[in-house]
């Protein structure tokens, strides 16, 4: 792997400060898509202490801002989460801004994510859940070779009630 | 009404004199205990403060018990109800018996009274129970106690020398108030 973490259309880099006036005002403070991207309770935040910010690294978790290999545009963030490495496993996840949706980066973003996780850090099992109607993830997941493990019902709390999760999964063997 | 309590056992708080029994028979049962735990099976000493049978002060996260026989009042296992998430309203629920007393139908008894626990005194709307797709114990007493199969994550576990699939079992709260229901 050569030039960092780059797919076909965008690279993950670490958070900088100049991203997260931008990723809070396009991600954080749509509280509808934010609400179903991460099923958390939505609070108000100021950008000052906004979740965006640069933080440490972590054994559990890889924070990553997306650009565009074209034009160089802030896309969203990436993340690997629950990275454990006795089962060597990991969740991913990613979040575009409005104006970068609908434009096939999704795909592009788990390949990379996979890259990272089976690659650099040697796991095996690459794990994501989502809304049974979060379409444009399950096609990002499915078209990078993720395949359907079964659907959580009602697992998740999002504006105002309960939806169904579906939990997809890639092994390092079958890419 | 009084502590947690189904047909076959009752579920009360962790008492001292459970520790060792439950070190003895759940953690140091090597095989045993990595069925229920994909963490790395570790040795502890006797009164470490890394068993997790331990007694601890109570926290909203998790609730964890004693599982006690109503003939004999024999300490059977433990039962616990994690990952307790208020926002969500759901919760998981584990449990371990120590080997005199499986086979003999305290599984089911134990999810029942967690059931009834999660839903009807912490008010869940989910409560869900991962188990290894070998454990062909625990698959019946939460399918008899109402769980249905949701999803099978494959290859979530290093057990014993393998990576080992988990089937994944989910139950709302309006399908338990339903089997609670007289005449259906």
């Amino acid at each position: 792997m050569t030039g960092g973490l780059t797919g076909e259309l965008v690279r993950l880099r670490a958070r900088l400060d100049a991203d997260v006036p931008i990723l809070h005002a396009d991600l954080y403070d749509d509280v509808t898509v934010w609400s179903r991207a991460t099923f958390d309770r939505w609070l108000p935040i100021s950008p000052d202490l906004s979740v965006y910010r640069p933080g440490e690294p972590s054994d559990k978790v890889a924070r990553f801002s997306v650009e565009t290999l074209v034009g160089d545009e802030l896309a969203g963030i990436a993340v690997l989460a629950e990275i454990d490495p006795h089962n060597r496993s990991a969740s991913l996840g990613l979040f575009l801004r409005p104006s970068c949706r609908g434009k096939g980066l999704g795909v592009d973003i788990v390949r990379v994510l996979c890259d990272y996780g089976f690659t650099v850090l040697g796991l095996r099992r690459m794990y994501l859940d989502t809304l049974a109607d979060n379409h444009a993830m399950q096609r990002a997941a499915e078209r990078a070779g993720f395949r359907p493990e079964g659907t959580f019902r009602e697992a998740a709390r999002v504006m105002g009630r309960f939806h169904d999760v579906v939990a997809y999964s890639l092994l390092a063997g079958e890419r | 009404m009084t502590a947690p309590a189904g047909e076959l056992v009752r579920l009360r708080a962790r008492l001292p004199a459970d520790i060792p029994v439950l070190d003895a028979e759940l953690h140091d049962d090597v095989a045993i205990h990595v069925m229920s735990s994909y963490r790395p099976w570790r040795p502890y000493s006797p009164g470490a403060a890394a068993s997790p049978y331990a007694v601890a002060e109570p926290t909203p996260r998790s609730a964890r018990f004693s599982v006690v026989t109503l003939d004999g009042d024999e300490l059977a296992g433990e039962a616990t109800l994690w990952a307790i998430d208020s926002w969500h309203r759901s919760a998981h629920v584990g449990l371990a018996l120590r080997a005199s007393c499986r086979g003999r139908g305290l599984g089911t008894d134990v999810v029942r009274v967690l059931c009834h626990y999660g839903f009807t005194v912490l008010g869940m709307h989910r409560l869900q129970v991962e188990t290894l797709a070998t454990n062909q114990a625990m698959l019946r007493a939460a399918e008899q106690a109402g769980f249905r199969r949701e999803s099978v994550n494959r290859e979530v576990g290093w057990v014993l020398g393998e990576f080992a699939d988990e089937v994944v079992l989910g139950m709302l709260h309006r399908e338990w108030a339903d089997l609670r229901t007289p005449d259906g």
